[in-house]
């Protein structure tokens, strides 16, 4: 692997593949703002597969069409600084970033059913991807179409190159999107869901294609998510995103072994964990934060269970124990974990005073769970 | 990979090989083949329609004929010779009858076959017919994209308010305007006919541009495009802002989809995005709003060739209903009707192969 020179003169600590920084996406409609991303700053390397994961809506598309570029211009606000190899995209002229999509970065999309062109026959999909960015002939390119078709686990992939879209289901066309993405080996691969619509054994065979591509390629791969399963056989690290904020951020291992924001303990101990499937499950409950109000404090307090003062009066920053970062006021104790609630007292404190955002935004999320600790409390 | 078959869970069955083109393939014949027998229906009701509603118009066609100084005997008499004195049922019949043997009737008027007579105005009519949806098309479509490029600035307010306007003007009012601007103050083109009078072309085609330029006379090919250019420009106005409008909502529907943010994704260079990904992906709606102004034109020039005093089947259908001259309009009018049902058929062909989706729907 060489080092990007680039990216080793702004004094990053890796060989970043795509690196961002800092990064806020604002949807804009109306008066409305929709906060779907709020200060992410994460890197992944060569060959390296970082994991995203959260629930929907928390801004895991978002992040990925950043990192692409692809967020639709008139109503979003981005700031931050995102880096795809070596370049700063955030400036850079169409013309440029053209040249870069598809090579340097490729994006698996999420619904495979809308994500490609109805009208254009699926070799024709592929083979304009090759030509737009490789000197070659249709021919080659076509057998090259083939080829990839083949790779992703298409029967008959020669002739599947002359059916359209609608022709085939939906895992094959999720197959073809990623035959088309990975088709110029990029740099950076952003898959998003891309298993969804496959049963086990194909999702087995596609992340399976993604990591020898991987490595193979150096091929820097950036897998959303919200099936920890997937993130635990694929990813090297994992970040753990709520309501556009990574709350926890640690190597795939750790974060299993030792997962220390409330939220990640609740996503763990909400769904039945292998070889442990008689242990009580731990619903998270109350939904998501309205993203379209600007984050003041906790993302994750109405819900949690491990809430103290000061999580009502600030957003907790990401802070670093070693090389494992968790955004929270009182982390989650490891026996704690364990059971998946707290075992030490006076926790769940409800929010300041009665009329704050935050106190509506608590009982909205939590009215039982409230009543409770103003009783306690 | 064996497991793939239980992967179809999105769409039933098998998915069909494919390497003929669509046009080649059964699909396709079976498609017109159904648009075909679906036509049949549409035809019978408005021929019926039509029968009925041209004898509602008050007015006897034998009394017109005749004149004011015919007897009742004399009345009655050509009634029963123009079989007019049937029950209407059985008039009906007997048209169906004689249509199906090819007779589409003689005119009262004129004492001639319709069909004859129809094929002789005809080319007429198709000319400005032509001209003016080749207009309406050659502004319309370069519009709507622009306004849809420019979607909510100033450009594309002016290019929707325009073509709203276009749109809702009566054609009668924009011939007389034009007929009132560049024919009476300005001097600057003829009204009407087709032709100057001092021109005599040979009847080969009938249009009157390409007879002019079979014989070779510039001159008259000139005066011919003059006298085209009012009546169509009329007739093209309507046609040009309905496909304004669709051609902007309908490329700006396309811009937004999914798949075009996977062709960015993908790195295409800015023009084949724009041809491959959003113009063809928007042409569907084009192509079927196109077709439908051939009615627009049909039914626009029977006011326009009157306007313009054009020779054509319009102005003789208008004059027809005027003296209740009963087999041209029905005839004439059944004739529009199947061709405007086959012209859409065209489109509907056109829209199969363009998007196969939509055949198979
Ligand atoms: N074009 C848009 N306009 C307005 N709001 C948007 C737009 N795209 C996304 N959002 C909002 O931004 C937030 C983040 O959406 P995003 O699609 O990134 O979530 P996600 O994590 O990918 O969810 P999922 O798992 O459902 O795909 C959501 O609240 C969503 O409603
Ligand atoms: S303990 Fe506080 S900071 Fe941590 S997740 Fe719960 S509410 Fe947020
Ligand atoms: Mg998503």
């Amino acid at each position: 692997m060489s080092i990007d020179t680039a990216t080793a003169q702004r004094g990053t600590r890796r060989n970043a593949a795509v690196e961002i920084e800092d990064l806020r996406v604002q949807f804009r409609a109306g008066k409305e703002t929709v906060y779907a991303v709020n200060g992410v700053t994460l890197s992944v390397a060569q060959g390296e597969t970082l994991g995203i994961v959260g629930e929907s809506g928390c801004g895991k598309s978002t992040a990925g069409f950043a990192m692409m570029r692809l967020l639709p211009e008139k109503i979003t606000l981005i700031s931050g600084r995102i880096i795809v190899a070596g370049n700063e995209i955030q400036g850079l002229p169409e013309a440029k970033l053209a040249g870069m999509r598809g090579r340097d970065i490729a994006m698996i999309y999420q619904d495979p059913m809308t994500s490609l062109n109805p009208v254009l026959r699926i070799g024709e999909q592929i083979v304009e991807t090759l030509l737009a960015h490789k000197k070659m002939t249709r021919a080659a390119a076509r057998s090259r179409a083939s080829e990839l078709l083949e790779l992703v686990g298409i029967p008959d992939p020669e002739m599947r190159l002359d059916s359209y879209p609608h022709e085939i289901s939906g895992g094959m066309r999720q197959r073809v999107m990623i035959a088309m993405a990975v088709a110029l080996e990029p740099k950076v691969l952003i898959a998003d869901e891309p298993t969804t619509a496959l049963d086990v054994t194909t999702q087995a065979q596609i992340l399976q294609v993604l990591k020898t591509l991987s490595g193979k390629t150096g091929t820097a791969l950036v897998m959303i998510t919200h099936d920890l399963g997937v993130v635990a056989g694929t990813t090297s690290r994992v970040a753990v995103m709520y309501a556009g904020h990574v709350i926890e951020h640690a190597m795939t291992e750790t974060l299993f072994a030792e997962p220390r924001h409330p939220y990640t303990v609740g996503l763990m101990r909400a769904v039945p964990r292998i070889g442990s499937e008689d242990e009580e499950l731990v619903p998270i409950s109350g939904s998501p934060p309205d993203q379209r109000e600007m984050p003041v404090f906790c993302p994750f307090a109405p819900r949690c269970r491990w809430r103290v003062a000061s999580c009502w009066n600030e957003v907790p920053p990401l802070v670093a124990h070693g090389e494992h970062e968790v955004a929270c006021f009182n982390p989650v104790l490891s026996k704690e974990a364990e059971v998946g609630v707290p075992l030490r007292d006076g926790f769940g404190v409800p929010p300041p005073s009665r009329d704050t955002k935050a106190f509506r935004s608590a009982i909205a999320f939590e009215p039982s769970g409230l009543q409770n600790t103003i009783v306690g409390g | 990979m064996q497991g793939s078959d239980t992967v179809q869970t999105m769409s039933k069955g098998v998915p069909r090989k494919r390497r003929t083109p669509l046009w080649l393939t059964g699909d396709l014949l079976s498609f017109v083949l159904k648009r075909v027998l679906q036509i049949i229906p549409s035809l019978m009701i408005l021929s019926v329609l039509m029968f009925a509603f041209i004898r509602m118009v008050p007015g006897d066609p034998a009394r017109l004929i005749l004149g004011p100084t015919a007897t009742a005997a004399q009345i009655e008499a050509l009634r029963g010779q123009l079989g007019l004195d049937l029950p209407i049922w059985q008039q009906y019949l007997n048209y169906l009858a004689n249509i199906a043997s090819g007779d589409f009737g003689t005119s009262y008027v004129s004492n001639t076959p319709v069909a004859a007579e129809f094929f002789s105005r005809f080319p007429a009519t198709l000319e400005l017919s032509i001209v003016a949806l080749i207009l309406s098309v050659v502004v319309g479509v370069p519009l709507g994209r622009w306004s849809a490029r420019r979607a909510n600035t100033i450009t594309d307010y002016s290019i929707t308010a325009s073509s709203v306007f276009l749109h809702s003007l009566p054609t009668f009012v924009v011939g007389l305007l034009l007929q009132l601007c560049f024919g009476v103050w300005l001097r600057w083109l003829p009204v009407d006919g087709r032709i100057g009078p001092r021109y005599r072309l040979p009847e080969v085609t009938n249009f009157a541009t390409v007879d002019a330029l079979l014989s070779l006379n510039l001159s008259a090919f000139g005066s011919a495009l003059t006298h085209l250019l009012l009546p169509s420009i009329t007739l093209a106005c309507v046609s040009a802002g309905l496909i304004i409008r669709i051609t902007r909502s309908s490329v700006i529907a396309s811009r937004r989809a999914p798949h075009v943010r996977t062709a960015r994704g993908k790195g295409l260079s800015r023009s084949r995005l724009n041809s491959r990904h959003i113009q063809l992906n928007a042409l569907p709606p084009i192509v079927t709003v196109i077709a439908l102004q051939i009615g627009t034109m049909l039914s626009g020039a029977a006011i326009t060739e009157t306007i313009f005093s054009w020779d054509g089947v319009g102005s003789w259908v208008v004059l027809s209903i005027a003296s209740h001259d009963y087999p041209v309009v029905q005839s004439t009018i059944l004739i529009f009707a199947v061709i405007f049902l086959l012209v859409n058929l065209v489109a509907d062909v056109i829209n199969a192969v363009l998007n196969p989706r939509l055949a198979l729907e």
